[in-house]
């Protein structure tokens, strides 16, 4: 199956792009100041695209929850006290992982992707910089600090568009929708979790991506869907297993 | 017959075309010539509709196509074929298929009909061995000519050709001018050529038409621009460094 | 503070430029649509092409939703002893919302981003033009068959997608929640209903449109080299996932 064989081969890529880009982040850091600002744009970029998807999604989420819970309780008094901890720590980072792959992921491809076929990438190399220490690592450590921030804002923004759906449906009082009691510390641990390891694996999926385009704008072209494709299914993926590790965690079938 | 009245184009604050006028006859090979940027390719996308003018009037066989919608071009198009500078062949189809794609649409021929017609044009510009291949699996100077065979699939009366020699070596560019030339002396196609390859310019065209500053600065024979005097036409014909002509 | 309010309003209008074209866009198609010259050749080329993409990616994905689907709700059945119910709400959930919102987002990653791809690298080398120049329209060429395929196969994908997470569903409950699968199964069949299933097909035929013709538009309105084709790509996926989130919003109100 040379999908399989495709999937390990672009996953032994990564890791290796991963490796060598802790290596060049033990050996030098980048400035604080270009981390920051690059952290900015990353976020900046996303935000308004996190808040709008994150914000329909938590209508959603309400809504059909709601609306069956009216169904068969016919009472919506324990909607937000039951959502919150599904968005905290699943929800929320997954589809804010899965924006991230689609915004930033083909971002940091199409940028890189068109540096290589334009040989503006052997252009560096013959300065002396390596790709990995100029391109990739102030970008990976953009993600670790922008992705979780993304997280916050965009389970925020799911929130508080499910109390506004809430209200407006099912005229759930908004007292009773803004109830942390269900939500726990594990759940923000298990969601800030999944956030930073999107965040430092999104860019280094990208990265990859772009660094192997091939044949002008046809290859920026490919790099950028493989990009998007690979980062996904390892938000996916990922979110799985850290999902099934703290569901172990937490005492498995017998919490 | 082809006429241009008093053609302006700018893109933005460029004005690239700024009142050209010029008349092609029936059954003539005519070439537009300037150096780079003269909006050659310009003046001629204008009759396929691929640009349309900001004023002026173009008369394409009597008939004014100034204020022709896209949907009014493509009646045009059947009439009159063009083959970009970059041969801009299919890249996800064979060679084959290429030239086959229009005879598919237009003439209502099955896909394997139509692979079949396409073959024998194929063969009229000697590229017969290598239908099956793909355009990025052969050179510049065979991609060429199977986009010429594809730009024939219809019959047309009127060829438009940009730059067809242009980065070609000096064999596969011998080869398209006698395409072209046979074309015209064979089946009296029309032939509008951009082009800066002197040595086609020279050996093909019946006429010569000169792009100077987005106007035409001669139009005549290829004798009477050999003995012009006009400095710019000697700049370009000795190919002078020095010269009225900012490089 | 102005400079960001200038930056605010810049974005607003840029928004609405886009939304604007895409807008004409999709009346341009519809009205081609209205007299379809369909290729019936380059049709199922491109049903072939968008199946063989997309089938895997999605096959892989909805056994990991499924599974996903399961390990988050587990801890709820566990407290509640609701075992009986797991096959329903799983179904219903997954039917709905999961199955046809990731399926979305995948497909839109997979077939609209290289959709996108290869649109936006034909406009730049010129061959939409030499189309256009040979009497074809590209919107009945290019665009209509692509439009047909993606609509056809995301409906499909939605089934067959909802079928594979039903095993990874199943699965995970027995292996993390020792839900047996016959247990599984039956609640499945005695509580899923036929709208559950359509509304999710309903939804994923949306989402299929919506995609095809968001990566046809950037496909073919791309500007500038490589580069230009890497933000067509970009635009596309993020124009999909923000229409397949609104169109979600709206077809499950209107569905009520």
């Amino acid at each position: 199956m040379s999908a399989l064989r495709f999937a390990w081969d672009e996953a032994r890529g990564v890791a290796r792009l991963l490796a060598d880009t802790a290596q060049a982040l033990l050996r030098a850091r980048p400035p604080a100041a270009v981390v920051w600002a690059q952290a900015f744009d990353v976020g900046n970029r996303s935000v308004f695209f996190i808040l709008v998807t994150l914000g329909f999604l938590g209508a959603i989420l309400n809504f059909q929850t709601g609306f069956q819970a009216q169904r068969i309780f016919g009472d919506t008094s324990l909607i937000g006290a039951a959502t919150l901890p599904i968005l905290v720590r699943q929800l929320g980072p997954t589809l804010v992982g899965l924006m991230v792959a689609i915004r930033v992921g083909t971002g940091i491809a199409a940028e890189i992707g068109s540096m290589v076929v334009t040989e503006q990438v052997d252009a560096l190399r013959m300065c002396g910089a390596g790709p990995v220490d100029y391109l990739v690592k102030p970008r990976v450590l953009a993600g670790l600090i922008a992705v979780p921030a993304l997280w916050v804002i965009g389970t925020g923004a799911a929130w508080m568009a499910g109390l506004w759906v809430t209200h407006l449906a099912f005229q759930t009082n908004p007292a009773t929708y803004v109830n942390l009691d269900l939500t726990r510390g594990a759940d923000v641990a298990e969601g800030l979790f999944k956030a930073v390891v999107f965040g430092i694996l999104i860019p280094v999926i990208a990265a990859h991506s772009g660094l192997q385009a091939r044949g002008g704008s046809e290859g920026v072209g490919r790099a950028t869907t493989q990009a998007v494709v690979s980062a996904s299914l390892a938000v996916i993926v990922l979110d799985l297993l850290i999902g099934a590790v703290a569901f172990g965690l937490r005492g498995g079938a017998g919490a | 017959m082809i006429e241009f009245e008093d053609i302006h184009k700018a893109f933005g604050a460029q004005k690239v075309l700024d009142g050209v006028s010029l008349t092609v006859s029936q059954g003539r090979i005519v070439y537009i010539i300037g150096k780079s940027g003269a909006g050659k390719s310009v003046l001629v996308k204008h009759l396929v509709g691929l640009v349309r003018q900001d004023s002026g009037r173009i008369r394409f066989e009597g008939e004014d196509i100034t204020h022709f919608t896209e949907r009014d071009f493509f009646g045009l198009r059947r009439r009159c074929a063009m083959v970009f500078q970059h041969s801009t062949l299919f890249d996800s189809m064979t060679l084959v298929e290429n030239v086959a794609l229009p005879i598919r649409r237009h003439l209502g021929a099955t896909q394997r009909e139509a692979l079949e017609q396409a073959r024998e044009k194929l063969a009229l510009v000697d590229m017969a061995a290598l239908s099956d291949r793909l355009p990025a699996e052969v050179g510049d100077g065979l991609r060429k000519r199977v986009a010429i065979a594809r730009a024939l699939t219809l019959t047309p009366r009127y060829m438009v050709f940009d730059e067809p020699t242009t980065g070609l070596d000096p064999v596969n560019a011998v080869r398209v001018d006698r395409l072209i030339r046979d074309l015209s002396d064979r089946t009296g196609v029309t032939s509008v050529v951009v082009s800066h390859d002197l040595r086609s310019i020279f050996g093909v065209a019946d006429r010569i038409v000169m792009l100077y500053q987005g106007r035409v600065l001669l139009d005549g024979t290829p004798a009477e621009f050999r003995t012009s005097h006009d400095p710019v036409v000697r700049q370009f014909v000795t190919g002078a460094v020095e010269g009225p002509m900012a490089l | 503070m102005s400079d960001a309010v200038a930056r605010l309003g810049a974005g607003a209008i840029a928004l609405a430029e886009t939304v604007g074209a895409l807008a004409l866009f999709t009346t341009r198609v519809a009205r081609a649509a209205l007299r379809p010259r369909l290729d019936r050749f380059e049709t199922w080329r491109m049903l072939y092409r968008v199946g063989v993409e997309s089938l895997p990616i999605v096959a892989t994905t909805a056994i990991f939703a499924g599974a996903i689907a399961v390990v988050q709700t587990g801890a709820n059945v566990v407290k509640f002893r609701a075992y009986e119910v797991v096959g329903w709400a799983f179904g219903f959930s997954v039917f709905r919302e999961i199955g046809p919102l990731l399926v979305g987002l995948m497909f839109s990653g997979r077939v609209g981003a290289n959709n996108a791809a290869q649109l936006s690298t034909m406009q730049v080398t010129e061959q939409v033009d030499a189309l256009r120049a040979l009497a074809i329209d590209p919107i009945e060429y290019l665009v209509l068959p692509r439009v047909l395929s993606m609509v056809l196969m995301m409906t499909t994908l939605a089934v067959i997608g909802n079928a594979f997470a039903m095993v990874g569903g199943i699965a995970t409950s027995w292996a993390m929640l020792g839900v047996d699968p016959w247990v599984f199964w039956n609640s499945f069949t005695e509580y899923v209903t036929l709208t559950d299933f359509a509304n999710g097909v309903i939804k994923a035929a949306a989402f299929g449109l919506a995609i095809s013709l968001v990566s046809c538009h950037f496909g073919l309105a791309v500007r500038g080299g490589a580069l230009g084709v890497g933000r067509a790509v970009n635009s596309s996926v993020v124009a999909s996932a923000i229409s397949i989130f609104v169109l979600d919003y709206f077809i499950t109100w209107i569905l009520k």
